[in-house]
């Protein structure tokens, strides 16, 4: 494997990767086929996902776009998008990593100490590691400011304590980006410090969580006298809402890219599919997946050109959830026996994204607070 | 972003095109906006042109329209005409070609040039007729929702030479480019007029006091302005992104999403505006009405989205606004 990369082989621009990996992705065709349709259990999914990343990753694919002393190839951000964007195009999973690397993987990079990034991202792209966001408690949902495990200094570490839910995928974790408090409760956004932390620290349970589609997505994390070394500080002590702000937008907007590109292929299925699709609305949800498309492709723009993203993912969430929830209430609408009575394969997927949808408009920050937060910040209306 | 000039370019273009706008006064819009050089303008840089003036023309709610401009102008016709349009809320030429005679059935100008530019349909094809519309029936405009906007309904047939009729692939080549070089125009123009429905009602809730606290502090009013502004930030890119790809879909697209934006800003804001809103005296409902009356022009957003959907089904799914 000492060869370059296919990846690499030719001009780091949009258009050429792009024209790379379709002819990449059709050489491979036979390799990928089993990957466009996943296991129906989560242990299965997880290590499929993982095959599939270590391809990508051996041919350099999801290395485009992170700087080479972070594991990567080089070549601007944007080609990230053009990645996940060609993948799903072709019917073909985001690999399990995508959400956290594009998630918690430029938050590592922006905030983490140089010698940390440099260690922690090679791991996270190779998928040698996969990692976990510490931020949800059961007192502190939508009101994430109030969050409250704490993390105490003790010298040469902080000792952590305290409850994380609904961490999606902790169970096959290796690391944690966790959000602690550091100061008392009053001080609440301000007294918050992020830390990224080994799931193999002594005192850390994790008890999986069954979603309402069956499967354990996610799971509550208790920590009980949990050292973490004092060099594993993101951002600076009290200072971790801006990571979490970052990590937030990142969220909110790059993952609205990846999810566009996946609901366009999830539309195009469901044009073939489903003769009973009311034209109207087909043409609906072709609108909001556009509409998303715009507001996103500004978000990676941004991001790739080092600007400050602002409020502006509030946007980008808020439609991501309202174009999710529609084009799957239209194939429940258009194909009802199939969603209601099919049985494995294509039936099964259609349930559970339809089941999954009913989430978008909760995790990463509710519809609501993406409300409150362009009416207050936008508009400019009174806050509470 | 899209644009062919840069930024602070289309900032001065912005405002003095402003001056020329408000200084025109009723009826003299044409006149001023050609003296400013607007025609030149749209033949080198049509989205400078057409976003400016589209979108002054929302805000100012003015009497005169330049769309017929725009649309021909896309279909490289250099005469002065007016433009029949379809009949509200159709996308498709209503107007019809049997015989020799043209069957006009539209929404035109209701004042202008005698010498009209017809998109029709003969035997299901799209053709595109040069007609007179001396002696055409048009209703009263005064007598309509909207009579200062100057649209007019349009009723009447007269004889046609073979001469006076384009044809074939070159008339559905034209009728598209006129339809989304229109549908874009009454994008920016219906944005406008949404932003100010919504600059009305963000004004109102954040002074008027109910419950001893400014109305804007209500979690229900400030979701439901929230609302609106998503919508605007939807419409306004997608206007943007009308002139990277062939225009047929995304001017489609941007017209739907802004009609969309000025739909959701109607209601809200006037939900908001409360008594206010419903009084003569404040502009709200100059705004509705305008919106109203635009809104279905070449295609409701309803009829454009069924439209979509159709085309969805026959050529699948457009890949559209590249990274």
């Amino acid at each position: 494997m000492s060869a370059a990369p296919v990846a690499a082989a030719g001009e780091p621009t949009v258009p050429a990767v792009r024209e790379r990996l379709g002819r990449w992705l059709a050489e491979h065709s036979a390799e990928l086929a089993p990957f466009t349709e996943l296991p129906t259990d989560v242990d299965g999914v997880f290590a499929s996902l993982s095959r599939l990343q270590r391809l990508l990753y051996e041919a350099g694919w999801i290395r485009l776009g992170w700087p080479a002393e972070l594991g990567g190839l080089g070549g601007p951000m944007i080609l990230r998008g053009v990645v996940s964007e060609e993948l799903a195009a072709a019917g073909y999973p985001p690999p399990f990593s995508f959400g956290t690397q594009e998630v918690l993987g430029p938050a590592i990079a922006r905030f983490a100490s140089p010698e940390l990034a440099a260690s922690a991202l090679p791991r996270l792209l190779s998928g040698d590691e996969t990692w976990c966001q510490g931020f949800s408690e059961p007192g502190a949902g939508s009101d994430l400011g109030s969050l409250r495990m704490r993390a105490v200094d003790e010298g040469d570490h902080w000792r952590v304590d305290g409850e994380k839910i609904w961490t999606s995928w902790a169970q096959y974790s290796d690391r944690c980006v966790l959000l602690t408090r550091t100061a008392p409760q009053e001080a609440a956004h301000r007294g918050i410090t992020a830390l990224f932390v080994d799931m193999d620290s002594p005192g850390i349970t994790v008890s999986p969580l069954v979603t309402m589609t069956g499967e354990a997505d996610f799971c509550s994390l208790f920590f009980d006298g949990v050292r973490v070394p004092k060099d594993r500080l993101i951002g600076k002590v009290d200072g971790g809402w801006a990571v979490a702000m970052f990590i937030l937008g990142c969220e909110r907007g790059v993952a609205a890219w990846q999810r566009q590109a996946w609901m366009r292929w999830r539309l195009a299925g469901l044009v073939n599919e489903a003769d009973a699709l009311d034209g109207a609305r087909a043409g609906e949800a072709f609108e909001l997946v556009h509409a998303l498309r715009l507001l996103s492709r500004r978000t990676l723009r941004s991001l790739s050109d080092g600007e400050d993203l602002g409020v502006r993912p509030s946007f980008d969430k808020l439609l991501m959830s309202t174009a999710e929830k529609y084009i799957f209430d239209a194939a429940l609408e258009a194909m009802p026996e199939t969603l209601l009575f099919g049985g494995p394969g294509p039936a099964r997927d259609w349930r559970n994204d339809y089941l999954y949808s009913r989430a978008s408009s909760i995790y990463g920050g509710a519809a609501e607070i993406q409300r409150n937060i362009i009416a207050e910040r936008v508009l400019g209306l009174p806050r509470e | 972003m899209n644009s062919s000039m840069d930024a602070e370019d289309l900032r001065l273009l912005r405002e003095s095109l402003a001056h020329a706008v408000t200084d025109a006064g009723s009826g003299g819009l044409r006149a001023a906006v050609a003296g400013f050089g607007w025609h030149e303008l749209l033949a080198e840089h049509p989205d400078a042109a057409v976003s400016t003036l589209a979108t002054l023309q929302g805000e100012h709610l003015t009497a005169t329209s330049l769309l017929d401009d725009v649309v021909l102008a896309a279909a490289g016709i250099k005469e002065t005409a007016r433009v029949v349009y379809p009949d509200l809320p159709a996308a498709e030429p209503t107007s019809r070609l049997e015989g020799g005679t043209l069957l006009v059935r539209g929404v035109a100008a209701a004042t202008g040039d005698e010498r009209a530019v017809v998109p029709a349909v003969r035997d299901g094809e799209p053709v595109i007729v040069t007609t007179d519309l001396t002696g055409a029936a048009t209703a009263d405009p005064a007598a309509g929702l909207d009579p200062g906007a100057g649209w007019a309904l349009v009723r009447t047939e007269s004889r046609v030479r073979p001469d006076q009729v384009l044809d074939g692939p070159e008339a559905l080549a034209r009728w598209r480019a006129m339809r989304a070089a229109g549908q874009r125009a009454l994008a920016y123009e219906l944005i406008a007029i949404g932003r100010r429905m919504l600059a009305g009602a963000v004004e109102h809730v954040g002074t008027r006091e109910q419950f001893g606290r400014r109305l804007g502090a209500f979690q229900a009013v400030k979701h439901a302005l929230a609302d609106v502004r998503l919508w605007q930030e939807c419409a306004e890119l997608a206007a943007e992104a009308s002139w990277e790809d062939d225009p047929v879909e995304p001017a489609r697209l941007a017209k739907i999403l802004a009609g969309r934006f000025v739909r959701t800003a109607a209601a809200n804001c006037q939900q908001v505006l409360g008594g206010m809103g419903f009084t003569w005296e404040h502009e709200f409902h100059r705004y509705l009405r305008r919106g109203l009356l635009l809104e279905p022009l070449l295609g409701s957003a309803a009829r454009l989205r069924a439209d979509l959907g159709s085309r969805l089904r026959t050529d699948g799914v457009p890949k559209l606004s590249a990274l």
